[in-house]
């Protein structure tokens, strides 16, 4: 999985060409919408950072 | 003997360039520049400088502004010395000095130092293509050639660039007759090579200038290898000897034999002292604690926790403090990490019960300097911060999550049965890259494996876990640990740059605003036990002497207490006004100006200087003026390669700007675009050069006016793309609420501050019942020996104080407030803010208030400011006397913009001076006049 990839059209989360890893785990940290549609809305993102609790998805990042 | 023989060689080109100009130092050729990563800071630019002066002249350079000065020794091998602050980057100096000499067709480059992490580092900076801090271009191009500079074991015979990267142990080792190798260059092999040597940490290598001894010994020690051996060998004379040897340190032992040694050497002198005022270190904090081992843990661990905080509060992207912990013992290190680890495991909110009891009675700031003394403040900012309590849980979820066993080092294996620490050199690689995005190292544990070649931007914090004092000291020697522990403490005062608003990305932002929370990111904090032994005072002094802490002192501006009792009505219901900003989208063509299009460009270096001359000789040469032409160009004129050329080397606080940026500027879809379909199409140029038309100016020096244009053009343009625009809405804030918390700025006072003159208007001020603000010194609770403002506004005050009995006779109450750059308005049309120095509260009545904007303003600056003086005169007209009226708790308010305040003496340096050529003469009475308006 390319997290990266995956994660290129939140400007949020950029330094110009370099992954901003605090923000990314504030966002992370505080369940940002944002953030977890998008890795929601991934295939291989949503296998690894969700799990299935009943009828929800919860993240476990 | 010339009166110059006793300084160094830097002083001498210091004088050189006094004398005859900066012109004499050369410009650094493309052919260095464009083979760099990154661009030079402007000291590192002005160290090169000095270094290819110095070559230029020795080779006898065509370049006829060069003179022949004495100093240059033309009839030996180059022999230098770079002595220059940690931190200030000479890896990258080494770089652009090996680019100069494989220019020149030099191949072969020998590397040497004491100790093996700087060789990894140095690899990874000058060898490895894929590493962050690689310091060349990915392809470097000499005279027009694609090359490679290999790392190799031992020099061929080829003509291939080659650098051996050593330690200097291991080459006098390797060159000793019974350690001679097939595949090892043998001392012959060397001295038929002409090489360039470049010695890191050269302190090292003084054994012999340090203490002379036998013969035998000289003969068996490093300097003698290096120096005698391969250097100055006895092959061939000096004359004729063609070898290069730059040594590079922070520190040249402090002995007169090695001081001699290097006075004729140092070509570049930047003591840390200089390097930290150029705003370009960390600054240092020694907080001293009486707190358990896991409190104090914790302690630190609270202000990385509010650095980060800090960091992504105002968008400072991949902002990673780390925090050293440091023992005297392995055993004992080992043991505080096995602790540290524990107590992140089961860490709990309670933990950190402590901090809100008696933190404040169990620290203390050392007494380092004015701008050392944080610990307390950054306390306080700290526990306001924790005392929201979900804070609590947000800190305790940060800590587990970013210090655990993946990020928390110890500089020792498991399995090392050595007395000293050892590491792997995975670790080493990376704890020489701590800055990296994806570095998870937050915390280090280490005896004393990180010292010398250990450059960090994000090291924060360092925790001394020890106790007690450090023996091996006498009352007049410090003990060798303390200074180990000084040194370590030199490690971590490297910056970590990082962007905010319009400032340098690589400098102190907050010089000025010491109370900023920002401030905590360009502090580093000591942290240790220990709170009134030897130990302290040896380590503060050993700070002191090297530069490292200590400066202009620091003034605090609050509200005098007299004229808050005095005038309690006023204080509490008294306001000062701003106005509302709106954001706006940026439009190319109706928010550049037709001014900002025109670019006037003088092509320098234009001044040529007679030859030959003596220092001894105290005449100045005459200098010789070249005719020159004006001309103007558009930027659409110039062919298109040139112009791409210089786009993409144009560089802002430290990055290179990016195609992205360009796109979402000017909304264009390829580069192509940007010279044709945008703003900058209509750029034009008036040049001045000793060329007459651009048909005749070479290449290179049209990329250099084209690339100076871009930049300074694009900057604009950035500038107004990130700016808001100023409305008419006024909005009122509480005077009280100005300085609830003192101003505290570090001040540096001229010399004519201190003048008889200057304390005496200070005296004025301070004792006036109109001037509502007092001036402290910060740390000593008195009256500063210095005025602390400008000539100009010095001036005024006294211009003010002669006026003050006449605006009693008309006005209920006069006060007047310095804005100690709190009170910002916002220009209608660009959206510039700006802080008019002094708001005149003058109380009519029971009810009205004029509120009069008032701007000293030195000669230099009236025509460069004058968009403030414009907005003084549309406020005034908006709400001025015959304008609209503002409200605010039951007082209404005029708002009165003056013309700028000039002094007499002022006035007449404008006129004859700095007057446009069209401009009609300023007069005295334009401020004057509009003043005495307000008495009638």
């Amino acid at each position: 999985m390319n997290l990266e990839k995956i994660l290129q059209n939140d400007k949020r989360i950029w330094d110009e060409e370099i992954l901003d890893y605090p923000q990314l785990f504030e966002l992370a940290r505080t369940y940002d919408k944002e953030l977890l549609e998008t890795l929601f809305n991934n295939k291989e993102s949503k296998k690894k950072f969700f799990i299935q609790v009943g009828d929800s998805n919860e993240f476990y990042g | 003997m010339s009166f110059m023989d006793n300084q160094k060689l830097s002083e001498k080109i210091d004088k050189a360039k006094e004398w005859f100009g900066e012109s004499i130092l050369p410009e650094i050729p493309e052919a260095i520049s464009n083979n760099l990563k990154h661009n030079m800071w402007p000291l590192q630019e002005e160290a090169f400088k000095n270094f290819l002066f110095y070559e230029n002249v020795k080779e006898g350079s065509s370049n006829e502004s060069l003179p022949n000065v004495e100093f240059v020794k033309k009839d030996e091998p180059t022999h230098l010395m770079f002595n220059m602050a940690t931190g200030s980057g000479k890896t990258m100096l080494m770089a652009a000095c090996i680019l100069h000499y494989m220019q020149l067709g030099y191949r072969k480059f020998l590397f040497i130092t004491n100790q093996t992490n700087i060789l990894d580092k140095t690899e990874e900076n000058l060898i490895n293509k894929l590493h962050q801090k690689y310091l060349f271009d990915d392809q470097l191009m000499i005279n027009s050639e694609r090359v490679e500079l290999k790392k190799v074991d031992s020099f061929s015979k080829t003509k291939n660039f080659e650098i051996r990267i050593e330690t200097i142990q291991s080459l006098h080792l390797d060159l000793q007759e019974s350690n001679q190798r097939e595949n090892i260059n043998s001392l012959q092999e060397l001295n038929d090579l002409d090489l360039v040597i470049l010695a890191d940490e050269a302190h090292h290598f003084n054994v012999m200038a340090k203490s002379p001894k036998s013969e035998k010994d000289i003969e068996e020690n490093w300097e003698n290898t290096i120096l005698n051996k391969i250097f100055r060998h006895s092959k061939i004379s000096l004359e004729e000897n063609k070898n290069k040897l730059l040594e590079f340190t922070a520190t040249i032992p402090e002995k007169k034999n090695v001081l001699e040694k290097y006075q004729d050497k140092i070509i570049y002198d930047l003591p840390l002292k200089k390097f930290r005022e150029a705003g370009l270190t960390k600054e240092i904090n020694i907080v001293t604690f009486t707190l358990s081992q896991k409190e104090k843990i914790l302690y630190a661990l609270v202000f990385n926790w509010y650095r980060h905080k800090v960091a992504l509060k105002h968008g400072i992207k991949n902002f990673k403090p780390v925090i050293l912990f440091r023992r005297k013992t392995i055993e004992e290190s080992r043991s505080d990490y096995d602790e540290f680890l524990k107590i992140v495991k089961n860490l709990t909110i309670d933990d950190f019960n402590f901090l809100s009891t008696d933190i404040p009675n169990k620290i203390q700031d050392a007494n380092l300097g004015q701008s050392n003394n944080f610990g307390h403040t950054r306390t306080s900012q700290i526990l306001e911060e924790l005392e929201d309590p979900s804070m609590r849980n947000e800190l305790v979820d940060f800590i587990k999550e970013n210090f655990n066993e993946k990020s928390v080092v110890i500089t020792n294996s498991k399995d090392n049965k050595k007395k000293s620490e050892s590491i792997t050199s995975d670790l080493q690689k990376q704890l020489n890259n701590l800055e990296d995005p994806r570095n998870l190292i937050r915390a280090i544990f280490t005896v004393q494996r990180l010292t010398e070649g250990w450059d960090v931007q994000n090291l924060y914090d360092i925790v001394r876990m020890d106790q007690g004092v450090n023996e091996g000291g006498t009352n007049t020697k410090v003990a060798p640990a303390t200074v180990q522990e000084a040194q370590l403490i030199g490690r971590a005062v490297r910056y970590f740059p990082f962007k905010y608003e319009f400032s340098d990305t690589h400098k102190r932002k907050f010089d000025q605003d010491l109370d900023n929370e920002l401030r905590i990111l360009e502090e580093f904090f000591y942290f240790t036990y220990d709170v009134k032994s030897r130990y302290l005072s040896e380590i503060s002094k050993y700070l002191r002497e090297k530069g490292y802490v200590d400066g202009p002192p620091i003034i605090r501006v609050e509200f005098k207490d007299k004229f808050i009792q005095k005038n309690k009505k006023f204080y509490n219901n008294g306001v000062y006004w701003i106005n509302e900003v709106l954001s706006k989208d940026f439009d190319q063509q109706q928010d550049i100006d037709e001014q900002d299009l025109k670019i006037e460009y003088k092509l320098q270096a234009l001044e040529i200087v007679e030859q030959y001359v003596t220092f001894s000789e105290l005449d100045r040469p005459e200098r010789v003026k070249e005719k020159t032409y004006p001309s103007t160009f558009k930027l659409s004129e110039i062919e298109p390669h040139i112009l791409h050329k210089a786009l993409n080397q144009i560089y802002f606080d430290g990055d290179y700007m990016s195609f992205s940026k360009f796109k979402d500027l000017f909304n264009i879809e390829n580069s192509y675009e940007i010279f044709s379909n945008t703003v900058l199409s209509k750029l034009t140029v008036s040049l001045e050069s000793q060329y007459q038309t651009l048909d005749y100016m070479p290449n290179k020096e049209i990329l250099r006016i084209v690339t100076d244009v871009l930049k300074e053009f694009l900057q604009k343009v950035i500038e107004v793309e990130m700016r808001n625009i100023g409305t008419d809405i006024f909005i009122h804030e509480s005077l009280n609420s100005l300085h609830t918390t003192p101003k505290r700025k570090i001040y540096k006072p001229s010399q004519e501050s201190k003048s008889l003159e200057a304390m005496s208007v200070l005296t004025t001020i301070q004792n006036a019942d109109w001037y509502i603000t007092s001036t402290i010194l910060d740390e000593e609770n008195t009256t500063p020996n210095f005025f602390p403002g400008t000539d100009e506004e010095r001036d005024f005050c006294l211009y003010i104080e002669s006026m003050v009995p006449s605006l009693k006779e008309v006005f209920k109450n006069v006060f007047l407030l310095r804005n100690e750059e709190k009170i910002k308005l916002y220009n209608y049309q660009s959206g510039i803010g700006f802080q008019p120095d002094y708001i005149l509260y003058l109380q009519k009545n029971e009810k009205l208030f004029y509120y009069v904007l008032i701007e000293p303003k030195g000669p230099q600056l009236i025509n460069t400011d004058s968009f403030k003086e414009l907005f003084l005169e549309q406020v005034n007209n908006a709400f001025g006397m015959n304008g609209e009226s503002l409200h605010a708790n039951n007082f209404e308010y005029k708002i009165i913009g003056l013309p700028f305040y000039v002094s007499k003496n002022s006035i007449n340096v404008f006129n004859s001076k700095h007057k446009l050529p069209n401009q009609e003469d300023r007069s005295y009475e334009n401020f004057d006049n509009a003043f005495r308006e307000l008495l009638k």
